[in-house]
Parts: C-alpha cells; sequence; structure tokens
C-alpha cells in the first residue's frame, strides 16, 4: 500500500506500521509521522481550540503547529519534525491535547 | 558559573547554504566555529539530503550545491557542527543558549553570523486552512525528502521560481497537477537586462519551464487562487485572472475539482534572532518584508553580528552561498584572523558576482513579489491568524481603536501571541494594518521577539549543558 508515495523518487527500506486513532498506518524508515499520515491520505491531524476546525500539516518546516497530534500519550508533537517509529500510537488532538493521558 | 561559560570566536546560526559556506572558508582562514542547525542534516531547505533511511537515487543538487556540501563534509574536522540543535535565545554579554535533543546549552560568541534562511509566506485566504491546504516549501520538502505528494489532483498556487521548481519535482516523480496558478506576468525586456550574465540562473528556470511544457500541464498566468472548499478537507479550489495589482477580476472566476493545494507566493526572510538582538530592520517587500539592514560585508548595525543568506533578505541558494562567504572573511577581520586587506581582497571577486546575482533576483522580486490585491482575498469569517482563530472582522474591529503600533495591537487581539510566534500572522498583519492606515509597513515597526525564539520543552531548561 503506497498511497501518495512517488514510485521512484526516494529508496525507501523495510516497511512497518504505526497507528493512527486506532487505524494502521504503513511507513518507512526516514518518514516523519506528517508524511507517512499524508501518504495514508490522512489529512486532518487535530481540530482546532476554539472554533473546533479541521486542521493538518501547512508549513511542513515545524513553524505553524497545524500538525499537532498525541504520541503515545504526549500532547502536542509536531508530526512533521518526528520521524515515525513502529508501533507508535499516533492519535488526532483537539486543541491542546490532554496533558495527563499518560497513565 | 558566569565565568566558566565558554566563549567562541566564531559562532554560526544555520547549515543552509549561506551558513555552510560561511563555515567553510571560517575554517579556511583559521578558525573553528561553532555551527548550529534545527535540521538534522546539513544543507537547509535548498540541498538537504533525504534522511539515510530514504537515500536518493543520485545526487542532484547542481553543481554549486554539491561542491559546498563536499567543502562543508570536508570541513567537518575543524568545525563544532551541532545538527538537531534549537535557538532558545541570546541574552546579555553576548550569551547564547540553545536546546539539543532534551538539554540547553550556553556559550558565548565574539562574532555571529546568523543564516537562519527564510519561510514560505503565508497567505490569508477563504479555506486556507483546510487539511490539503500546504505551503510550496512543505509539498517540495515532502518530494524532495520523502518521496510522498501532498494529495492526488494538486493545485500550485502563488509566484515565482519556487513553484516552478515545485512542479517540476513533482511532474518528474509522476505526480498530478492540475494545474499552476502564476499571479504575475513576465516583463519581457526587464528580463533581457537581468540574464546578463546570469545564464547559468535563467538556464535552471528554463528547465522547469520546459518540463512543465513537455507534460502540458496548465499554467495560468495572470491568476491567483482566490478561494478553497471543502467539509473536512480540500474538495475545490477557485482561481481568478488578476489585474496588475492582483486584484481578482469579475466574472473570471473558475472552480477545479483537487484535494490538494500548495501556496508559494514567495518567502519571508527568518528574522527573530536579528530581531531578538535589536539589530537594525527595514521593510522591504520585494525581499519578503522585514530585513535586517547590512552594509556590504554583510555586518547588521550591531558590531560583531553579520547577516547572510535569505534571512537577510531573500535572493536564492547562489547569493546566499556568496554572502555566507563575504560573511566568514567580514568576521576573521574582526576576529584578527585576516587583515582588513587581505579580508577585501577575498571578498572583493565575490562582491561583484554577487552583484550580478542580485541584478537577476531584483528583476524576480520586481515580478514576483506580492501586490496589495493578495492582502485583500481574505473575508470577514477568514481565519487570520491561526493559532488564535481570529478572523478578518476580529481584527478589522481591533483596528479601529488600536494605537498605530503593531506591539500594541498584538497585545489587544493576541494575534502574535499563539505557537507560531507571530510566523504565520504577522507578515499579512502588518500588510493589512498599514493598509488600514494608509502609512508604510514599516512605520508600524517590528513584532518584538523573545526567548524563547522557538516554543521548546520546559524540561530542557533543568538539564543545562555548556556549548
Amino acid at each position: 500500500m503506497n498511497g501518495l508515495r512517488a514510485k521512484h523518487a526516494v529508496n525507501r527500506g523495510q516497511g512497518f506500521e504505526f497507528t493512527f486513532d486506532g487505524e494502521p498506518v504503513p511507513a518507512y524508515a526516514g518518514e516523519t509521522i506528517a508524511t507517512a499520515l499524508v501518504a495514508a491520505e490522512k489529512m486532518t491531524l487535530n481540530t482546532s481550540e476554539k472554533r473546533l476546525h479541521p486542521r493538518g500539516v501547512f508549513c511542513g518546516i515545524g513553524l505553524c503547529y497545524g500538525c499537532l497530534v498525541t504520541v503515545d500519550g504526549t500532547p502536542n508533537v509536531r508530526a512533521c519534525q518526528t520521524d515515525a517509529s513502529p508501533g507508535i500510537v499516533v492519535e488526532s488532538q483537539q486543541g491542546n491535547g490532554r496533558l495527563w493521558k499518560k497513565s | 558559573m558566569e565565568e566558566k561559560l565558554k566563549t567562541h570566536e566564531l559562532v554560526i546560526v544555520g547549515a543552509g547554504p549561506a551558513g555552510m559556506a560561511a563555515a567553510v572558508e571560517a575554517v579556511r582562514v583559521g578558525l573553528s566555529p561553532l555551527v548550529l542547525d534545527e535540521n538534522p542534516q546539513p544543507g537547509g531547505r535548498l540541498l538537504a539530503a533525504p534522511p539515510p533511511a530514504l537515500s536518493p537515487p543520485k545526487a542532484r543538487f547542481g553543481a554549486p550545491g554539491d561542491r559546498l556540501l563536499q567543502e562543508f563534509r570536508q570541513s567537518r574536522g575543524q568545525l563544532d557542527y551541532q545538527p538537531s540543535s534549537t535557538i532558545l535565545g541570546f541574552f546579555d554579554d553576548n550569551e547564547i543558549a540553545y536546546v539539543q535533543g532534551d538539554r540547553l546549552h550556553q556559550g558565548r560568541y565574539r562574532a555571529l553570523i546568523v543564516a537562519a534562511g527564510a519561510y514560505d509566506r503565508p497567505v490569508p485566504l477563504p479555506g486556507w486552512t483546510l487539511p490539503g491546504v500546504v505551503t510550496a516549501g512543505a509539498a517540495l520538502n515532502f518530494i524532495k525528502q520523502q518521496g510522498v505528494f501532498p494529495g492526488k489532483n494538486i493545485l500550485l498556487a502563488g509566484s515565482g521560481p519556487l513553484q516552478l521548481a515545485l512542479a517540476y519535482r513533482i511532474a518528474e516523480s509522476s505526480g498530478r497537477i492540475t494545474g499552476i496558478a502564476e499571479a504575475s506576468r513576465v516583463d519581457g525586456p526587464g528580463l533581457v537586462q537581468a540574464i546578463r550574465g546570469n545564464f547559468d540562473l535563467m538556464s535552471q528556470g528554463l528547465k522547469y519551464l520546459l518540463g512543465i511544457k513537455r507534460r502540458r500541464i496548465p499554467i495560468w498566468s495572470g491568476h491567483v487562487l482566490t478561494r478553497v472548499d471543502g467539509s473536512r478537507k480540500v474538495e475545490s479550489a477557485t482561481i481568478a485572472k488578476v489585474d496588475s495589482e492582483w486584484r481578482p477580476v469579475a466574472g473570471t472566476q473558475r472552480t477545479i475539482a483537487v484535494d490538494a493545494v500548495c501556496l508559494g507566493y514567495g518567502l519571508v526572510p527568518s528574522t527573530e534572532i536579528t530581531r531578538l538582538l535589536e539589530c537594525q530592520h527595514e521593510y522591504d517587500l520585494r525581499l519578503g518584508g522585514w530585513v535586517p539592514v547590512r552594509n556590504p560585508a554583510m555586518g547588521t548595525s550591531r558590531e560583531g553580528v553579520f547577516a547572510a543568506g535569505d534571512c537577510a533578505g531573500v535572493s536564492g541558494g547562489a547569493a546566499a552561498i556568496l554572502e555566507g562567504r563575504i560573511s566568514a572573511f567580514s568576521a576573521a577581520a574582526l576576529l584578527g584572523n585576516l587583515t582588513p586587506a587581505e579580508a577585501d581582497e577575498r571578498r572583493g571577486n565575490m562582491m561583484r558576482r554577487l552583484r550580478s546575482i542580485k541584478r537577476f533576483s531584483a528583476y524576480v522580486q520586481n515580478v514576483c513579489s506580492p501586490r496589495s490585491g493578495l492582502f485583500a482575498l481574505p473575508d470577514d469569517e477568514t481565519i487570520v491568524c491561526r493559532c488564535e482563530e481570529l478572523t478578518l472582522k476580529d481584527i478589522r474591529a481591533a483596528l479601529v481603536n488600536s494605537p498605530p503600533d503593531i506591539n500594541d495591537f498584538k497585545r489587544a487581539t493576541r494575534t502574535g501571541m499563539g505557537r507560531c510566534q507571530g510566523r504565520m500572522c504577522g507578515p499579512f498583519i502588518q500588510e493589512v494594518m498599514a493598509a488600514a492606515r494608509r502609512i508604510s509597513p514599516g512605520e508600524l515597526g517590528t513584532l518584538h521577539v523573545r526567548p524563547p525564539v522557538k516554543p521548546i520543552q520546559l524540561g530542557s531548561l533543568i538539564k543545562l549543558d555548556e556549548c
């Protein structure tokens, strides 16, 4: 399942999976959480705090904070600045997320 | 504690084209600079290779870029190169602090070269916060670094060479571009003047253009994106023909079904560090907005602080490399590693070449930099401050009674106080506030910058290391 990946732009190694809101998402070593999600056409990563608008990747270089997700219980992780790794649990979040979700 | 901080002769912030070039020349004159860069690999936006696990089939930056990367690699033994480092701030007595991993590092510098680069201009318009709308820089990053397309049917909207480069990269990887809305219109006679002595720069653009034409991708010249629609993500985009001020012409709208939109209206210099250092700045929209005032040797108004590359005015990679080299010689002269005469001699040819390149970039800036119509695209309900979710209506209401200082405006509305620290809203607010007051944007002053220059994790502040 290659989704929005270009066939020959880069050499990919072994694939793996992580989950996003409970669903498996394929990824390759070297990809960020953001590109793996975009490749799987999962564009909405969070909803805005006040108006509950859907938001996703915008600047892609860690400046806009549009791609915030919760990773293994830690909220407000920039998906575009964080490498995907096997088995991580990524969740969409609302507003600032829940700080004490980790138990 | 104070006494223990290590003093570095030279600190370079940024390892893109300008920062790498500065580092390479600094090593040649016997300095061992500390080079701090946010990214895990050198190269900046322009020259960064994909991560090792996604190695590209071949190196492909073209001769000057590949040569610089090689020079930088060869200098590594003499450099204190610290990747994945985020600047926390600058403090009294030339103190610098940065965060790497989960640790805070502190030190001092005698000379500082800021080569912080630039980022895509955020352009508020109805629907621009929908998932599927990304900056051209994000899309270029995705395809170059990770081989991922931003969507299945992509509209590019913007102006200038960056979006041609993006279209070319997506198309040559067999991505589907529905079309390119290019706001500017080519000025033929100006172009002839600009390309004298700059055939290499021109040929790059021509290569992109021919590649796009060969694949029959429509280029709608003199068009801007006016709105994006969709319920939860991008479903369609509307473009319209514009007049010379980039104001949409009534009755020329057309709506196109797409699932991704790339916004590429040029770049905004990253001036957070030079503003924090209180270097004098001036506003020039053709250079991207606020830029530090510099002398030809790349010195800012502050002794010992130099600025090189796009962070001091967007002029592209070739200019950035030369500015980086020039700034290193200037720093070396200040530090006593070169005599003033030696520095002049080394800078001489480079300054001549730089002037020629700047003639070309000035042409591109004149044709492609935003016109007033671009700042009139949002409607009342359009979010213009993404973090605080303020609409244009909110901003207009606050403008009625606000004092004419952008920082008072920030305090009154909270625009510029969110996570982006004013990077996304600032360039637009500057223009719309100036237009409402009928003054030039420069008269409003700059948004204040305070540490942390970028948001950092609280935990890193308690794990302290000397750098």
